[in-house]
């Protein structure tokens, strides 16, 4: 009996390979969702106050729930990217790349993006007429 | 009577460290935890608007969101008008900072009407803020 009681017993262990297992799984999950969380988009510096007053033409957009405009012509998105593109803004001074954009009504973001997306594309500078006057 | 006692010896354990190897993987967890930007999205339903030649925007340090119930979002977080919004920013930008750290990154749900999202962008351009419109490009199955 004496014997017995001088036996080796087993260490006792806290099994911790799993911990690895699920740690490396989530090394998995935080690399794929970082690497996939790209924005796409434009920038856009909506000029303050006076800067919008130097429209490049006369012609500005108007949107509007029932169409777009460019100076009184109905247009589309892409007869307005064509007529943008026609000006040639990229070559002219900063200060006289500004068009002058106004949206009336309740237009959806959908539509503005759209537009401001083509001011920007074509190299000018939206100059966006608010409720409350010019920005 | 030799390899009797051979079976009965006891052989050995081989055990493989793997305490370390845990370590290390939750400090990365944790490294991955602190460095990404995505928890500030999460759980926001916002659909953005569809536009062909956009290009990708930087990892935003100031997030600004609405989503299609029209709810505002600063850093991730509801707020509630415009105008906190530009105070936050006012406290936040530098007016004559770089265009990198004056972005303020826009996402806003493509159904959302411009009496929510006029005064936002205008909030922004107020506070010198350059407005990052976040949107999604066209492939072409769009309607």
């Amino acid at each position: 009996m004496a014997g017995r009681r001088h036996r080796q017993r087993p260490e006792p262990e806290i099994p911790t390979d799993s911990f690895c297992d699920i740690a490396f799984l989530l090394i998995i999950y935080f690399i794929l969702a970082a690497s996939l969380s790209q924005d796409w988009g434009f920038h856009t510096d909506i000029p303050a106050g006076q800067k919008a007053t130097e429209a490049t033409d006369d012609k500005s957009i108007l949107l509007r729930s029932d169409g777009l405009f460019w100076g009184d012509r109905n247009v589309s998105i892409a007869q307005l990217r064509g007529e943008l593109s026609g000006m040639k803004l990229p070559d002219r001074d900063p200060n006289s790349r500004v068009v002058q954009f106004e949206a009336r009504g309740n237009v959806a973001w959908q539509r503005y993006y759209e537009v401001l997306a083509a001011i920007e594309q074509a190299g000018g500078v939206p100059g966006i007429l608010m409720e409350g006057g010019k920005r | 009577m030799s390899s009797r006692r051979r079976s009965r010896l006891r052989r050995p354990k081989t055990v493989v460290p793997v305490t370390s190897m845990g370590d290390i993987a939750f400090l990365l967890i944790i490294f991955f935890v602190l460095c990404s930007n995505f928890a500030k999205k999460a759980g926001r339903n916002v659909e953005p608007p569809v536009s062909p030649s956009l290009s990708p925007l930087p990892k935003p340090k100031l997030y600004v969101a609405v989503d299609a119930d029209r709810r505002l979002f600063f850093q991730g977080r509801p707020i509630g008008s415009a105008g906190e919004i530009e105070a936050e920013l006012s406290r936040t930008l530098d007016p004559n900072g770089s265009i990198e750290a004056r972005t303020v990154l826009f996402e806003c749900d493509k159904t959302v009407t411009k009496d929510v999202f006029e005064p936002i962008l205008e909030s922004i351009a107020k506070a010198g803020g350059v407005i990052g419109a976040v949107g999604k490009e066209h492939t072409g199955r769009e309607k």
